[in-house]
């Protein structure tokens, strides 16, 4: 249950964050532009899940970038000169783009699918025992959502056993594309069928996050990017810098999805300190990047993680208690004044979340540990226990409203057939291309699944059940055992 | 005067008190007739006169005696034929009359007599003729009392002030004066009880003068010159003629004046002191004794030589000697002995440091003259104490014969240091600290000698402070020594942190006993479980302990901890790693017997394991939490392993095509359900991993690790200089407002050194404070319905959810089966779906199980402290 991760990041949007996410990691592990190490120190942390280590004390991102245009990856190219291993980048070679059409993506995709293996396998082997993927792209494109899902399928039939995360971002709800409800409605299918955890960011709240924390907006993506890039190395803290708990991704997701059903999962991130500001800024004026940089004590962070407006998806909820949480994780990563009680703040904040009755009641709580670089950075008068950032992931009903939202949109123009002709691919003999009923029944259901889990009967049928007879599906009745209790 | 006047006289003298006056003259007539017989007067006339008179006046026995003396007195008279020899008889005579008289009136009771004093220093000095077993000369006495010298302001005879004093001149004087008493008491209870009155006008008017009663018996007398002349043998233990010594007795010849008798009490006591004194040494001078005794006992030696000169020098230099001024010569003498003879009695059973403890605070003693032997005496046996303090200060040498000094060799000679300080050891000189501060300065410097091989450092340390030691050996235990001590200690406890972190990595074997057996590093855990874990999960006794070390090394190049591996030591941080199987019950699986340990290198291992018992490398500490901490990764481990394979169950199940879509949901639901109920058990599990981990491991190690940081010099003790902060942010220095008067500016400088003790402190508290926490203690604490230790509670809990996870494990793989059966076109679902139904229920029975358990431990704990109730709320279902 421990070993590496192979991050491919698809598309444009998915480049871009995977961009983000790995000069976060680079600045974390004190690595240079081109993987090599720039701090002599011992950092205590654990690059091996995401790089590889090559004899000569450079290191590569275990990185695998596809994209059907060519633009981005040059520009991480550019920006990251040998970095990245280039037999891991993959671009269309022909085709400009997948025209934002899930179902070109998907179509094109299947046509390199074995390049794309190639690529895989190749970095697969590179590993000593691969835990498993994590793919970063967007549901309402072309690329991103159209090669992301036939890498998800594709991925779940070739490595079952490995675990596969996706970092997906949902559209506005003003559409910028058309068909992006087309788009989405079919990648969700694959996310709730094939991701193992689908870590849900909208731009919506990305925008509106980062408007609340950036004083810039002189590049609104770059800024949502670092935002997502902040929950990623969030998330992957406790891997890469280990600590007591949770240090490999299966363990945290082990905790928060509690069946295969329910795996959507919301990342709410405060504070966002200037630890999570990287390129093109220096870390010495960061801090004037952001709107505030007031140090937060622990029992605020956790109190400001529980409230849906630092939420990274948008929810119509003002208020937490209307929203249904079945699990939560939340790490806290920094250095804490060993007088704190955390577990007196986590019975605080817990007060604030509503969790369904046949949960835990409580979120699970990791410390994670800061990287040594920013501390080294920091000026001696700074206070150590000031840095503190925090990140909640939560497995809640907040996901409801954006698949109602999507599935509703996709009903409106499905049910028009509007903009269908670019989905239809002559080419191909499969009827059932692109999957749009079957892809809108399992969201449909995918719903049903987070609607029924709010229920607070959900789970008292199955232990009332389990004193019952069950049909064997044979025609004949199998008399369950009599309970112990 | 006439012969008749001389006769009546010397008869009043002879006749008893109760004889009349006119019984003397009518018995002088018949005695003057017999005289002026013409022939001799046959002795039964003379018997026949007396018995005439004796027959009215014999009143007892004594009286009876004294006629007799009557009857010889005539019959000798007689015997002179003339007068003028009848005369001169009388007149010679008369004084030895009265002698006897009184001699025999008090049956022997003049003390002086028959004086004969007995000596026994050990005891008490006795005299023989009465009870007057007195204080004098008793050593006992001498040992109870404080007061060890005469009065220097009264004479010698004077009585000494305090109560308890040694005042036996004075007792002597007493018991004189006493018998004077007692003799003139008796006679005149006598008198009175006879109805006698004393007609001092009719009988004693005519009594000789007291010149010519004494003048005979002076010149019995012995002379001054003639003791004078056998008291220095006597003062110096040797026996003599004149006075006959036995060890203890000195006999005194009983003619002698009573003032000269009461002198030689005084003088003697200083030939008894000598030759106890004596003695003593010669019992213990070749006894093997530390060198604190041997110096004392040279001391005394050196006393009593400097004695003997003294005692010769005034008998052969002063011809103008007398018992008097001999008694003034020797009285500071007298003093000097007793104060030795207080000091020496039971010297087996006091140790050298109880002498050297004595003898200092002596030296404050309110007499000069003790001030002074306490100086003497002091000033030898600091000097020996000094050469032990610098041997062990700049050498670490301790001599094994030395139980005086303030460090002794522990009982456990095995171990690699093994020194302990006696605090009840520690000379007022020095506070306590310096005196510990001395003690680690040996201990350390042992340390850099024989552990770190830093021979060249020690030596120059050495050498440098023997140096310095040597300016101020003159001044002995002093303020200046103690300033040095201080300086080397700060200097050597530097050095010592510098080597046992930069080149024997003490922080990081810290580390590392906290990353591995205490699990901070669950990376490393992890692998190691996976590498593991097929051996893991079979029977015990299949565990093979080379296989396992194979597999820590590859999990620690695997994990974040492959660093320590790089190092330049080759390794040196990681190579005590090591597997220990723990013995095994029948049916034990690998996971219950497995446990890791870390065996650290010497130095550190000093410096780390308890004082007690430094040659054990291993704490069993850490092996105790490692294996409660493993229990919990093993739960841990089950729980996402199963999470992994539950996943491809249910994706299967959805697209698995069968013609009974509703025996495939039902499947799929319950499956489902039982994940969440694993959730369940899991989440409850992690609360309980991150309690021990955030609320007791971290909360502990980040105490120590601060230290250790600050220690490395990595990070400035904030407290060195102490700050006030403001509401407003703004910070100042502490004290710079308002004194504060608690910390002084020493005690702040004095907080940066960590020496080898307290770093050996700091990390046995880490671990007692981890092992002592109501959670995992495993006494004391109690669960407060069930009355059992809250690590049990605990324990139990672990169990139980280990047992769920077992059953869920069978559970999937009957999932599996059952998707296998859908899966075949004739697959048989019924015998799997009734192994389905037992496992679906036993899991839920067992959740139950463990609800309930996990409910009862919580309602424990909200019933305890604020911590504890937090956990208790998060542990409620």
């Amino acid at each position: 249950m421990s070993g590496e991760y192979i991050t491919i990041q698809i598309g444009q949007c998915g480049n871009k964050v995977g961009q983000q996410f790995w000069s976060q990691l680079l600045i974390e592990h004190g690595l240079a532009n081109d993987g090599s190490v720039q701090f002599d120190k011992d950092l205590y942390d654990h690059k091996r899940p995401f790089f590889k280590d090559h004899q000569n004390n450079n290191y590569t991102p275990r990185a695998i970038l596809l994209d059907t245009e060519p633009s981005v990856i040059q520009n991480i190219k550019n920006s990251y000169h040998d970095l990245f291993n280039d037999r891991n980048i993959w671009v269309s070679p022909g085709e400009t783009g997948a025209g934002n059409s899930w179902a070109k993506g998907y179509t094109l995709g299947e046509s390199y699918i074995d390049d794309f293996f190639n690529i895989i396998d190749r970095e697969v082997e590179d590993t000593n025992n691969l835990e498993g993927f994590q793919i970063i792209h967007s549901i309402a494109g072309g690329t991103g959502s159209g090669i992301g899902s036939l890498l998800l399928e594709k991925l779940q039939e070739r490595y079952p056993s490995k675990l596969i995360i996706t970092y997906s971002v949902f559209p506005a709800k003003t559409a910028e594309v058309v068909v992006q409800p087309y788009n989405s409605i079919l990648t969700l299918r694959r996310l709730a069928e094939y991701s193992n955890a689908a870590i849900v960011f909208d731009n919506d709240s990305l925008s509106h996050i980062t408007n609340q924390v950036f004083t810039t907006m002189e590049n609104g993506y770059t800024q949502s990017n670092q935002l997502i890039s902040a929950t990623m190395s969030s998330i992957t803290n406790s891997v890469r810098f280990p600590s007591y708990m949770y240090s490999s991704l299966t363990s945290i997701f082990s905790t928060l999805i509690p069946t295969p059903d329910l795996n959507f999962l919301v990342p709410s991130i405060s504070p966002f300190t200037s630890d999570y500001i990287t390129n093109n800024y220096s870390n010495n004026n960061s801090n004037s990047l952001l709107r505030n940089t007031k140090s937060l004590n622990v029992s605020d962070i956790l109190l400001d993680l529980t409230d849906p407006v630092n939420s990274l998806i948008t929810h119509s909820n003002k208020s937490s208690s209307r929203i249904t949480y079945f699990n939560c994780f939340t790490t806290l990563i920094g250095k804490f004044n060993s007088n704190d009680d955390i577990l007196r703040y986590v019975v605080k904040a817990n007060k604030k979340l509503n969790f369904t009755s046949w949960t835990s009641k409580s979120m699970n709580i990791n410390i994670g540990r800061r990287s040594p670089i920013f501390s080294a950075n920091q000026t001696e008068s700074a206070d150590n226990f000031s840095n503190i950032n925090g990140m909640m992931l939560s497995n809640s009903s907040t996901i409801i409203p954006i698949l109602d939202r999507i599935s509703s949109q996709f009903d409106k123009i499905y049910h028009k057939q509007a903009f269908i002709n670019s989905f239809n691919d002559p080419s191909r003999t499969d009827s059932d291309f692109p999957d749009f009923e079957e892809s809108s029944r399992v969201v449909k259901d995918l719903i049903n699944n987070y609607k029924e889990a709010i229920e607070p009967d959900f789970l008292d049928d199955l232990l009332h059940d389990a004193l019952r007879p069950m049909d064997t599906g044979s025609g004949e009745d199998v008399h369950m055992l009599e309970s112990e209790n | 005067m006439d012969f008749e006047n001389s006769l009546q006289r010397s008869l009043g003298a002879l006749l008893p008190f109760t004889a009349s006056h006119g019984t003397l003259r009518q018995l002088t007539n018949d005695i003057l007739g017999l005289l002026q017989q013409p022939y001799p007067v046959n002795h039964s006339l003379i018997n026949s006169i007396i018995t005439k008179y004796e027959g009215n006046n014999v009143t007892d026995a004594n009286t009876r005696l004294q006629w007799q003396n009557i009857e010889q007195f005539v019959t000798k008279l007689l015997s002179i034929p003339s007068l003028q020899d009848r005369y001169t008889f009388l007149s010679s005579d008369s004084n030895n009359i009265i002698s006897n008289e009184y001699k025999n009136s008090t049956n022997n009771n003049i003390f002086h007599s028959s004086t004969n004093l007995r000596y026994n220093p050990m005891s008490s000095p006795i005299i023989n003729h009465g009870q007057r077993t007195g204080q004098y000369l008793n050593a006992n006495g001498l040992e109870n009392s404080d007061i060890l010298s005469f009065s220097t302001n009264v004479s010698p005879r004077s009585p000494l002030h305090s109560p308890g004093q040694l005042n036996f001149l004075n007792d002597r004087r007493s018991i004189y004066s006493t018998q004077q008493n007692n003799l003139f008491n008796n006679t005149n209870k006598n008198a009175t009880r006879n109805n006698y009155t004393v007609d001092s006008n009719s009988r004693f008017i005519d009594m000789p003068t007291l010149e010519s009663l004494t003048m005979k018996y002076t010149q019995k007398i012995l002379p001054e010159t003639t003791i004078l002349q056998s008291i220095p043998y006597t003062l110096l233990g040797t026996t003599s003629e004149l006075f006959p010594f036995d060890s203890h007795t000195i006999l005194l010849p009983n003619n002698i004046l009573n003032g000269d008798s009461g002198l030689l009490h005084s003088i003697f006591e200083a030939g008894l002191l000598y030759n106890s004194l004596s003695n003593k040494v010669s019992q213990f001078n070749s006894a093997d004794i530390s060198p604190l005794k041997k110096c004392l006992l040279l001391n005394v030696t050196n006393k009593l030589q400097n004695y003997s000169i003294f005692i010769n020098s005034i008998s052969t230099n002063n011809n103008d000697l007398t018992l008097k001024s001999f008694f003034k010569e020797l009285s500071n003498e007298i003093i000097v002995l007793r104060i030795y003879h207080k000091i020496i009695p039971n010297f087996n059973q006091y140790s050298g440091f109880q002498y050297f403890s004595k003898i200092f605070s002596l030296k404050s003693h309110g007499d000069l003259l003790v001030q002074d032997v306490a100086n003497s005496i002091y000033t030898d046996l600091e000097k020996i104490y000094f050469d032990c303090l610098i041997n062990w200060l700049t050498l670490g040498k301790l001599d094994s014969n030395n139980d005086d000094f303030f460090i002794e060799l522990s009982s456990n000679k095995d171990s690699f240091l093994p020194f302990a300080i006696k605090k009840d050891r520690l000379l007022p000189t020095f506070t306590e600290k310096i005196w510990n501060q001395a003690y680690i300065i040996g201990k350390s410097l042992l340390l850099i000698k024989n552990y770190c091989n830093e021979l060249e450092w020690a030596n120059n340390f050495a050498n440098k402070y023997s140096n310095l030691f040597k300016n101020v050996s003159h001044l002995g235990l002093s303020n200046q020594l103690s300033d040095i001590i201080t300086l080397q200690y700060k200097e050597i406890t530097i050095f010592t942190n510098k080597i046992l972190f930069k080149k024997f990595y003490l922080r990081e074997i810290i580390l590392a006993l906290k990353d591995i057996l205490l699990m901070g590093r669950s990376d490393f855990i992890l692998y190691l479980i996976d590498q593991c874990k097929e051996t893991l999960m079979q029977n015990a006794t299949a565990l093979q302990g080379h296989s396992i070390f194979r597999n820590i090394k590859y999990s620690i190049s695997l994990s974040s901890l492959k660093y320590w591996l790089s190092t330049p030591d080759n390794g040196y941080i990681v190579n005590g790693l090591d597997a220990r199987l723990l013995n095994s019950n029948h049916g034990s699986l690998g996971w219950d017997v497995f446990t890791l340990d870390y065996s650290i290198p010497v130095p550190i291992s000093l410096v780390l394991n308890p004082k007690n018992n430094a040659t054990n490398k291993n704490r069993k500490e850490y092996l105790q939490i490692f294996n409660f901490l493993w229990r919990i990764k093993k739960n841990n481990y089950m729980n996402t392993v199963k999470w992994r394979e539950s996943i491809p169950l249910i994706q299967n199940l959805r697209y698995l095509n069968n013609d009974d879509l509703s025996y495939n949901r039902d499947i799929t639901r319950k499956i489902s359900r039982m994940n969440i109920l694993r959730n369940k058990i899991h989440s409850k599990c992690q609360i309980i991993e991150t309690f021990c981990f955030t609320n007791i491991i971290e909360k502990y190690f980040s105490k120590l690790e601060t230290k250790l940081q600050i220690l490395n010099g990595e990070k400035r003790n904030k407290s060195l200089i102490p700050t006030k902060k403001f509401k407003n942010n703004n910070t100042i220095l502490a004290g710079i407002l308002k004194p504060n008067f608690n910390q002084s500016a020493s005690n702040i400088m004095d907080q940066e050194l960590f020496d080898i003790d307290m770093i050996s402190d700091l990390h046995n508290n880490f671990l007692t404070n981890i092992l002592s926490h109501k959670l995992l203690a495993f006494e004391n604490k109690t669960n407060q319905k069930i009355k059992i230790p809250y690590s049990n509670s605990l324990s139990i809990l672990l169990i139980t959810a280990f047992k769920f996870m077992t059953t869920y494990s069978s559970f999937v793989e009957t999932s599996n089966e059952i998707n296998r059966q859908i899966a075949l076109p004739n697959g048989d679902r019924n015998n799997v779906t009734i192994t389905f139904n037992e496992e679906l229920n036993s899991l839920v029975s067992q959740y139950k199980n463990f609800e309930n358990l996990c409910n009862s431990f919580a309602n424990d704990l909200l019933g305890d402290d604020e911590q504890l109730r937090h956990l208790g709320l998060l542990l409620h279902f």
